[in-house]
């Protein structure tokens, strides 16, 4: 056997064992996060001080060292099976049909993934609109990620276009006839994505490669006839590959298979939004007392004495926040729970320390005011919601010609 | 009717949609800083532990019980609820939610009518057949039946920490399975006829 060989059964193994363990937040099999840690779990404790890292966080999610540690051991576990597999005379006879199967999962594992973030983005799921608090935040104060993501979330149009390019090339990638065609499209969109991931420091990067990487295995056997065509300028023929050995002769079983996988795929997509009815989070209601309040008067007492006095605004985040910024612009945020009832607000730092403020709401003034003792010394910030909708970075304009701006 | 709802309490903690994104971008999108992020990660504090892969996060949401119903006149019910998440950040949040002339709940429905709906809205993880009903008094004066909904409002969509195989998904997997069959059949029927023809 050639070392060839060897290096493309090691890579399209470790390409599998990717798909298979690492824990993607599914929600038709959300079982891979169970089985991963069950299986790696210890063995990625255990490895972590041995290749230098003290301390690593023990769920396995994007970007963590856990992660990366992960996708080291199905490295060597790929490159082990790799030796095994190419010295057996059974996988001999069958590897073509084998890697024939595995390019077909790897494009349906990439063309479900294409679904799900283009669905995502059509919605206006992923990039959501910005925070009243990122709003106000400094331009350089904010990190390039939270910008990046921030910036995406102001346009709708974007969105939608972007995530039609991905739900296109999901759907060209499922059908084998188109399949070549939906791959070229998909690894120019994953090419972008991993530049964006890199470069604007978003902590998708490992999985982003490893898409990039099932795009690029799953187009690998054309790449010979486009160098044919497009560089020799030669005529060439795409190569059509005989389907797998799964039910060769039972169309009927091979077709129903597919489809149920398709229709399976499209249930991931498209099952949140169907369920909570929402289909541009954009317009979503936003829950109660959300916004930004500009300070208008605190407690008469020097910043010695009220330590609010230098608060400038204050902002309610629709996952339950409560964020107060000062004349720096510097931010604290809490956890925020609001009791209705007694108008209470419960605040929860991150020593889980809790504080009770009460509020009242004037909503004829959109007055927010805010009433907190220290040692039996009572403090007010009183803020007015600000219309955040409105600033500029949330227009949704198009200028076709300079003059109009 | 003119219905009017008056949605207080913390349901921004309920979310009926969580947003796509990264642990670390949702940590910041709330203004959280470098030195917090760590701590929020080592104990999977708050809302962190549903974001991952910039996907957009839907089966880890907290549960949320119904505690009790409190019918506070002819037109006001306020729903008692807790948050019981296994994250420290999100235990046992208490919270209320009020409904102002609602539909459904009202003194004006039997109480098996507006359990029904308050399970299929709100999607509660408890049962909601112990839930008391404070103040409930049944009115003589009844809607005519098959009212159309006005103005509902889903609060959580779907059962976050069901066994991922409940039944609505059971069904909806079992429908495409015989889509799938029906249409891979008719597909080949027609293949066939264009071959005979």
């Amino acid at each position: 056997m050639s070392l060839s060989h060897y290096l493309q059964t090691g890579i399209y193994l470790f390409a599998f064992l990717c798909v298979l363990f690492i824990p993607f937040p599914f929600i038709f099999f959300p079982f891979q996060e169970t089985y991963t840690q069950f299986l790696f779990g210890d063995l990625i404790q255990v490895i972590a001080p041995i290749v230098g890292i003290e301390q690593v966080h023990s769920g396995i999610s994007s970007d963590t060292t856990s992660l990366y540690i992960l996708v080291l051991l199905l490295l060597i576990l790929s490159a082990g099976l790799s030796v095994l597999f190419e010295s057996s005379k059974r996988w001999e006879f069958h590897r073509g049909s084998i890697l024939i199967l595995l390019r077909k999962v790897f494009s349906y594992y990439l063309a479900l993934q294409l679904l799900k973030y283009g669905v995502d983005k059509i919605f206006k799921a992923q990039f959501y609109l910005p925070e009243p608090n990122i709003l106000y935040t400094p331009f350089g104060q904010l990190s390039k990620d939270i910008l990046y993501w921030s910036t995406i979330g102001t346009s709708y149009l974007y969105n939608v276009i972007t995530g039609c390019v991905e739900v296109l090339a999901a759907l060209f990638v499922l059908f084998q006839r188109a399949r070549v065609v939906g791959l070229l499209l998909s690894i120019g969109i994953m090419i972008h994505i991993v530049a964006i991931n890199i470069g604007f420091d978003i902590s998708v990067k490992l999985y982003s490669c490893f898409l990039l990487l099932l795009a690029l295995i799953a187009l690998s056997p054309q790449v010979s006839l486009f160098y044919q065509f497009f560089i020799l300028q030669k005529p060439a023929a795409l190569t059509v590959e005989a389907s797998p050995f799964l039910f060769p002769h039972q169309a009927i079983i091979q077709r129903t298979l597919k489809l149920f996988i398709v229709g399976l795929f499209f249930l991931e997509a498209f099952y949140p939004y169907r369920q909570s009815k929402t289909f541009n989070d954009d317009l979503v209601a936003r829950p109660f007392l959300h916004g930004a309040y500009q300070v208008q008067t605190t407690s008469r007492d020097s910043v010695m004495q009220n330590p609010f006095s230098s608060i400038k605004r204050f902002f309610i985040h629709r996952n339950g926040y409560i964020i107060f910024q000062d004349q720096a612009d510097q931010t604290k945020d809490f956890k925020l729970q609001i009791d209705s009832t007694t108008h209470v607000f419960v605040l929860t730092d991150y020593t889980m320390h809790q504080t009770q403020i009460r509020y009242e709401y004037n909503k004829q003034d959109s007055l927010l005011t805010l009433h907190y003792k220290i040692q039996d010394k009572l403090y007010i910030i009183q803020g007015r919601a600000l219309n955040w909708k409105s600033l500029p970075a949330l227009k949704d304009e198009i200028h076709w010609t300079i003059e109009s701006n | 009717m003119n219905t009017k709802f008056i949605l207080a309490g913390i349901f921004a903690c309920i979310g009926v949609f969580a947003n796509g994104q990264t642990k670390l971008i949702a940590h910041k999108s709330h203004s959280g800083s470098t030195e917090t992020f760590e701590t929020a990660l080592k104990n999977d504090f708050f809302d962190l532990e549903s974001s991952n892969f910039g996907e957009v996060p839907f089966h880890k949401r907290p549960k949320h019980i119904l505690d009790s119903v409190v019918f506070v006149s002819d037109t006001i019910t306020v729903l008692v609820c807790s948050n019981k998440s296994n994250s420290p950040g999100n235990q046992s949040e208490k919270y209320a939610i009020t409904l102002s002339n609602h539909p459904i709940v009202s003194k004006k429905h039997s109480k098996k009518k507006i359990k029904t709906f308050l399970q299929e809205e709100y999607n509660f993880q408890n049962s909601l057949d112990s839930v008391p009903f404070i103040e409930y008094k049944e009115s003589t004066t009844k809607l005519p039946k098959n009212k159309k909904k006005e103005g509902s409002f889903s609060l959580i969509s779907q059962n976050p920490n069901q066994t991922p195989f409940d039944n609505s998904k059971l069904l909806l997997v079992g429908l495409v399975g015989v889509f799938a069959v029906l249409a891979a059949f008719i597909s080949l029927k027609w293949k066939q006829l264009r071959f005979w023809n």
